[in-house]
This record gives C-alpha cells, structure tokens and sequence, in this order.
C-alpha cells in the first residue's frame, strides 16, 4: 500500500479502461483532472503507479461535437450551465510501476488495475518513493506517447516539486536524465537547461 | 588489515576499469572525490580477489564519455555541470603496480612481498593506502638492529613513515640526483645520518662545499638562513672531519679532527692520468709522465717540478722525453704543486699519533678503525683539487680494500672481513663520465659493486653526464626533482617499466620531495622528506654538550667529587 498522505487521499476519478502498459480515467464531476506529467495511483493490493501523458475534454456523446459558442468565456456556465454535465474529461496515463512492501518498484504490474478503480493523485511522500527508482524516465522518452521529451520533463519537475527544488536532487534527477540521453547531448543539455530554469524560478 | 575487506569505505578512491601488466592499471575515480586531491606519486592499494596490489599514481587524466560534451562544454557550476561529473565527465587515474602481497593471517616482509605478475580483475576497489600497508612494505625504524632508516613519509601521509632498508642499501652503489637546489645535499646528509647511526658501513665523504662535517647554513623552509648540524656535530667521535684548508676551518670554527697533506712523492702518474682534462693534458704529456717514473720512482714529479725551465731541452734528450711534452707536463702539473695541501716530502710528524697532520695512509687506518670520515676542501674546492684527491685516495682505498677482501676469502674469517665503506662524491659526472669512468678508479669500483665491501654515494645534478653501465648498475636512487630529459632518462637507466615514472619524477616539488627506488625500497615511491632538526637530531641520538661532557670524563675514568 502507498503511504498515508493527507492532500492526496481524494479519489479524483476511476479508470474506465485499461491495459497492460496503460490506463484511461475519467474524472468524477467537480474533480480538477490531474495535470501533464501528473503521478497517480490506482487499484490496491498493489497499487499501481502512471504518469499522465495525455489529457483531453470531450463531449460524452460522441455523435454530439462540440461548436463555437461566440461569447466570453466567463459567461459560458451562466448562459449555458448544462454543458458541464455534456461534457467529460479524461486522461490517459502510462503505468510505471507499483507499490510493494511500502516501497516502490519500477516496471509494470503483472495485472493492470482494475476497470472503474479509483484513482488519487500521488501525495509528496509517495513522489519522494518514486524518486528511488528512476528508471521509468527511459520508458516515458520510449513510450512515444504524446511529446516524450516534455512528459519526461514534467513528471521530473513534479518529482522535483515534492522534494522542495532541492538542489542535490535536482542534480540526481539530471543524471538519471543524463542515462536516458547519454548519446544525445544535445537534448540532454536542452533538458537540462529546462529544468535549471525551474530550479531558479 | 590483514584481511583486505576491513578497509574503511571512506579510503575508497574509486575502481578498476582496465589495464594490463605491461602497461599499468588504469582507474575511474568515483564521482564524490576531488581529483586535485590525486597527485602523481602517491601511494594506493587496489584490492584485488586475493592480493592487494600496492601501486603508484602515475597519471591523472580527465574523459568525457562523448566528444560533443568538450565541444560544447557546460559553465561552471551549472546543474548541467554538476549532472555531467563523475558519470559523463570523469578522471582517469593511471597506476603502476609495484608489489603485490597475498592477503593471509602473517605477513613476512621477506617472503610475501612479489613482483607483480598479474592484474587486479575489472572494478577491484582502489584505496588509499594506510599506515599499516607503508609500514609492511617499507618495515618500521624500531627495529633494534637499526636496518631500516626513515626518510620521511609518502605523500599525503604526514605521520607514516618510510623507510630505506640500510642492510641493502650498502649492498650496492647508490645515487642521489635532482637539479640544483633541489635538496640533494640535504638527502645526502639524511642518508649518510642513517649509515652513521646504523653501523652498518663507513663513509668517507669527499665533500667539496664542506657542507657535511660540522654546520651548514639552512637554503629554505622553516628554518632558512639559520644553521643546522652536520655530521660530526650530530654524530662526535664517530664521525671525524679532516681538512685539506685547515685556515679556512679554523675561520669558520669547525674543529676538525685531522689535517690532511699530500707528498708530491705519494702522487702517481695514475692519479694524474684522470685530469687530463682538467690539466688540458695531451695523451703525450702521461707517456712523458710514465718516462719520468720509470726513471725517478716515486721521485718523479718532484724531479720534473725542481727542473729549471731552460734545461728541459737537455733533460729530455737525457731520459727519451719528447722535450715539448716535457715542457707541457713541467707547466701544467704546477698547478698541482701550488695546491695548500700539497707538500714536497713527506712529513716525519704524520705517522706519529699527536699529529693532526695526516697523510693518506693514516687516513685509511682511520676509516679501517671504523671511523667516519669527512674530508672538507675548505676553499680548496676547485675542480682539480677535488679531482686529484678524490681519485688519489679511493686508489688506496680501494687497493686496501682489495687486499683485505682477498685475505677474508683466503680465511674466510669473520674477523678479517672488511668493514664495508661507502664513498660519497660530489660532481659526480667529472667522474663517471663515459671518458672518466673507464679511467678513473670510480668506474672500477661502481661496476665491481660490493665485491670488495666498497660502494659509492653518487650525488650529482647531471645524472645524463655519467656513463650509462655505471647508471645500470646503481642499486638505490634517491632523486629530487630533475627537469631535464636527458637527465630524468638517465636516472631511470636499467629500471623496467620507467615510463610510468617518468611522469612523477617531473611532478616533484622543488623542495623536500623525492622519488626512492631501487634495490634498499621493494617499490619506488615519492617520499616528503623527514624534517632536519631538533626532533631528528634527537633521534639520531644527538646528546647535549654536558651529557657528552659527563660520558667523556667517565670513559677517562675521572668522576666528580661526590
């Protein structure tokens, strides 16, 4: 089981699909959806861990688009306060690995978690377990999903953010980025540089 | 730490990457250790599956795992910089295996040290070498029998000690090079102390700036400017300084012991024959010399230096002589005559023991007595003088030493054997230079090696000027930094696998550091030498003037009222 943690304990959603490498989720109503790059966990026993690469809002019935409403966009729920309920948000989120014996582990689950299993947003302490394996960067570069190189960057600042922008582990986090690109320098310094922006900031 | 795994983790310098026997080990630092902390020359472990290798930096370069990474280097101090050290960037330490010691419960120096003949395997941890790896490789100086001698410690290890081992250091001939102002005199100084207090051999000191015998002012460090002792002030009665300017010791108020003086009659040709050079002597002039002898004995420079210069014509007719060479060997050996210490006939006094007027022969009895001897120049110290007394007296010695040598195997008698000596000079290479060396009784003696019980100190600053086989053949080299190649590569003469010390041996520092090896350390190493003062002096057994004043008066049997 994950740790206990206090901001993350909310289930913000529930899978509605799912496979062995990754899983889709919707959001329950009046939950913000997680953001790119966003760790969270689903299932129990184990737990798993995925890092979200895409996020999309789309109109529950799929023969019903969505059309250019002309006005303020701060108007739009007073004037038209039903579309809230046509509309879902979703995401999809590749697996990285699981909580087993408190820690965890990098790689995939032997079964993915289950269909309409709920869905939290990893807290600050389960980021920092996630910190002791970072093998899973590699995965997201070779994923192919979405942009690799930007979700490998926001799961890092996520990572980072849990663990105050601390510099030594900053400098770990580079390293572990440093792996992934070892023959590529040049992404690797742009990477770098990134994410040293962030550390200043 | 007979069991290697004990090491403290904190020792961890980094690990095996690759390598081969013939060309050295070589190393990745681990990314926590500072590189400018790894200096050539100092002393690590590496601990293979059984052995411990001891080994020497020899190189420390810097790698990046690709070329596009020095292309476009990162600043300093970036996070770029901070994620590229150690796993991108990193240092390459190369190492010389020197020796290496199979781990086991009880270690004997003399067994279990080995020439390495084989490699540690991929990733074995390197260490930094403690106290206990330098004192079982170098041994410790408590030992009663006073055969290990410390020199001073390795590099980065203030308080370890290591040490020469004397019982082979007087084995063979030694050197003592490095540039001037190096500390050559002072290394001598070292060494000599440690062969004085040991027993182990008698010197005789050709010392030309009289810079042994009694005091001698300090060039550099703490110290600088004031004075530190010699030899006989360190050592008393075991060390005697004798003078061939006994006004120039007296103005410097060195009390010395004897006063040595040369007959012209004592001189012959063969003592003459080595200073061609330095006389600007033409090979005619010896023939000339060798004429004058057969005809005159041991009479003949004192008959050629009495002649009148008109008469040379006649004389030459008289004995076979070309007359030109007559002339030539007339004008240039009077410069040896007008030497202070040169007298005409010898002196009646010399042979009585009140004298402090010596001549040569007296000086051998000395030195056979076990005495040591520092034989000042005072301001004497030009090259001919030098020259002609330093060959003139080791002919002796080394005839001397030969009879004795020859009468021991004859007998075989513990009683008869000689007394080893070793024989420092100074200015080395105007002896041992390929032309000298095979003229001058220095060559016989550093090829014959311990043959006869006599050995050289060689202390020079142009190691390339003296002829290689006597290079080859010096046991122990003790070497100050030296800069030039011809130099640094005549220093390594007949060692195997020098290349990897060439690099430290450039690295020295100007002051008070040394490369050692040779046959009297099992592995060279770059020691800093031992501080030369009150603390030495005390360990060299030095006593104050009272104490020395109170054993004096009770070896002459005078006890004070009470």
């Amino acid at each position: 089981m994950p740790p206990k943690t206090t901001e993350s304990n909310q289930i913000l959603g529930e899978i509605v699909q799912t496979s062995t490498v990754e899983i889709t989720g919707h959001c329950h109503r009046g939950h913000e959806g997680p953001a790119f790059g966003a760790f969270i966990s689903a299932g129990s026993d184990p737990a798993c861990v995925a890092v979200v690469y895409n996020i999309e809002t789309a109109s529950l019935d799929s023969h019903r688009r969505p059309a250019a409403l002309g006005i303020p966009e701060d108007e739009i729920p007073k004037r038209y306060p039903q579309l809230a309920t046509l509309l879902k948000k979703q995401f999809q989120a590749l697996l990285i690995g699981e909580w087993t014996r408190g820690a965890f582990r990098f790689g995939l689950p032997g079964r993915p978690p289950a269909l309409h299993a709920g869905i939290k947003l990893c807290g600050d302490e389960e980021l920092r377990g996630v910190m002791d394996d970072l093998g899973f960067l590699r995965w997201l570069r070779d994923s192919n999903r979405s942009a690799p190189e930007e979700l490998m960057l926001w799961a890092c600042k996520n990572l980072l953010e849990a663990h105050g922008w601390r510099r030594e582990e900053a400098v770990r986090v580079g390293k572990a980025i440093s792996d992934v690109y070892r023959d590529d320098y040049e992404t690797l310094r742009r990477l770098i540089a990134r994410l040293e922006s962030w550390l200043t900031d | 730490m007979a069991d290697g795994l004990n090491r403290n983790q904190e020792e961890r310098l980094g690990a095996v990457t690759s390598g081969s026997l013939s060309e050295g080990i070589e190393m990745r630092l681990d990314a926590g250790v500072s590189i400018e902390d790894v200096r050539a020359g100092k002393f690590v472990v590496i601990e293979g599956a059984r052995h411990d290798f001891f080994s020497m930096i020899t190189d420390v370069r810097l790698d990046a795992s690709s070329a596009s990474i020095l292309r476009d280097p990162p600043g300093r101090r970036t996070l770029l910089s901070n994620v590229l050290e150690g796993d991108h960037t990193y240092a390459t330490i190369s190492l010389k295996p020197m020796l290496m010691v199979e781990r086991k419960a009880e270690f004997k120096r003399e067994d279990d040290l080995r020439p390495v003949k084989s490699v540690p395997a991929h990733f074995s941890t390197v260490y930094k070498a403690g106290a206990v790896d330098v004192d079982r490789i170098f041994g410790r100086e408590d030992g009663s029998d006073r055969r290990y001698f410390s020199l001073g410690s390795p590099l980065d290890m203030e308080d370890v000690e290591v040490c020469l081992d004397l019982d082979r250091f007087i084995e063979r001939s030694n050197g003592v090079f490095g540039k001037t102002g190096t500390g050559k005199t002072f290394l001598t100084r070292l060494v000599l102390a440690g062969l004085i207090r040991s027993n182990k051999a008698v010197n005789l000191i050709f010392d030309m700036h009289s810079e042994y015998g009694w005091q001698t002012r300090a060039e550099s460090g703490s110290q600088k400017d004031s004075f530190v002792k010699g030899l006989k002030n360190l050592f008393g009665h075991k060390v005697a300084i004798c003078t061939l300017d006994p006004e120039s010791a007296s103005a410097r108020n060195v009390p010395f012991d004897f006063e040595l003086k040369i007959p012209l009659t004592e001189i012959e040709v063969e003592d003459i024959a080595p200073l061609q050079d330095e006389l600007n002597l033409h090979s005619t002039a010896i023939e000339t010399a060798y004429i004058l002898r057969n005809h005159y004995k041991k009479r003949w420079m004192l008959e050629l230096l009495d002649r009148e210069p008109a008469s040379m014509k006649d004389w030459a007719e008289e004995i076979g002589a070309n007359k030109e060479s007559l002339a030539a060997l007339y004008r240039k050996l009077g410069a040896i005559r007008s030497l202070p210490f040169i007298v005409d006939q010898p002196e009646k006094l010399a042979e009585g023991a009140s004298s402090s007027r010596i001549n040569v022969l007296r000086l051998i009895e000395e030195l056979k007595a076990g005495k040591n001897i520092d034989l000042e120049f005072g301001r004497v110290s030009n090259m001919l003088a030098y020259l002609l007394v330093a060959n003139l007296i080791t002919r002796r010695i080394h005839a001397a030493w030969v009879k004795q040598a020859e009468k021991y195997m004859a007998t075989t008698k513990l009683e008869d054997r000689p007394r080893p000596l070793m024989i420092s000079i100074e200015e080395a290479h105007k002896f041992l230079n390929p032309a000298a060396a095979r003229q001058t009784i220095f060559g016989v003696i550093a090829r014959e090696l311990r043959k006869y019980f006599v050995s050289l100190l060689v202390v020079d600053q142009r190691p390339s000027g003296i002829d290689d086989e006597i290079l080859s053949q010096l046991g122990t080299r003790v070497t100050a930094l030296l800069n030039d190649e011809k130099d640094i590569a005549a220093v390594f003469t007949g060692v195997s696998g020098a290349a990897a010390l060439r690099n430290v041996l450039a690295s020295l520092d100007t002051r008070q550091q040394a490369l050692i090896l040779g046959h009297a350390t099992p592995m060279p190493v770059v020691v800093k030498t031992r501080h030369y003062g009150p603390d030495f002096y005390q360990a060299m057994g030095d006593r104050s003037d009272e104490q020395r004043d109170d054993e004096l008066d009770k070896a002459l049997g005078y006890f004070p009222e009470g």
